[in-house]
């Protein structure tokens, strides 16, 4: 019973509490990309198209993200863990 | 340390420290609610998030990293009573509970509620802190 019943420590502990940057905010540079989403302002609504010419032209706009730029399935449906060797 | 800076006057004590690299010191609720942002100024805990950087003009002020012996000593008792979940709130309680020590000897379990009133924390429902700081300074008044 050395471990039953027995308090463990997690093994972050100290640097969690002795303030060390582990933390996303902590670690991110100064000068790092800033992203945001854009979520869709109707509640029930079907996404027909998405024009980012507009967005494009504001100033230190690196890139514009959409369903395009993203594989149409992202994960495989059988419950294998990642990577999963067999062809989607 | 001393830093010599021009600033802005809206700058806020939190991200004057940030910035300088101390990243012990969290941005919580920024409305000076939760205690994550504690820092010392003249030995005294404040919230940054409330204080303007130019305030602390020709000031002391403490970080944890500027503890950090102390932050190791209290940092076993916490860890050792599961007191830090996700450990966001620690450093800023860690400040406080230096400050108490600072002044009381042998604090009360009210004394301790009271003095750490504004440390908030989400994760740990404060049975496992109270539990570490009782210990600390039980182990403190060993000691001397």
């Amino acid at each position: 019973m050395r471990i039953v019943n027995q308090g463990i420590e997690k093994i972050d502990a100290m640097a969690l509490l002795t303030g060390k940057p582990v933390f996303t905010d902590d670690l991110a540079p100064e000068n790092c990309l800033v992203i945001k989403v854009l979520r869709s302002p109707h509640a029930f609504a079907k996404i027909k198209d998405i024009d980012i010419t507009e967005a494009l032209k504001i100033e230190g706009m690196e890139c514009i993200l959409t369903y395009r730029d993203v594989p149409d399935k992202r994960f495989t449906m059988a419950g294998q863990s990642y990577p999963e060797p067999s062809p989607l | 340390m001393e830093f010599i800076q021009d600033i802005e006057p809206d700058l806020l004590l939190i991200d004057f420290v940030r910035s300088l690299g101390f990243k012990s010191v969290k941005r919580g609720c920024d409305t000076s609610n939760c205690g994550l942002c504690t820092v010392w100024v003249d030995e005294k805990p404040v919230l940054s998030c409330s204080v303007l950087a130019a305030r602390v003009n020709h000031k002391t002020v403490t970080t944890l990293e500027g503890l950090e012996e102390e932050a190791k000593v209290v940092g076993r008792f916490l860890a050792k009573e599961g007191a830090e979940q996700c450990g966001f709130c620690s450093p800023g309680l860690i400040m406080n509970i230096l400050a108490m020590k600072a002044e009381f000897k042998n604090p009360t379990t009210d004394d301790i509620k009271q003095y750490l009133a504004g440390n908030l924390c989400r994760c740990s429902g404060y049975e496992s802190q109270l539990r570490a700081i009782k210990n600390y300074f039980e182990f403190q008044g060993a000691g001397s």
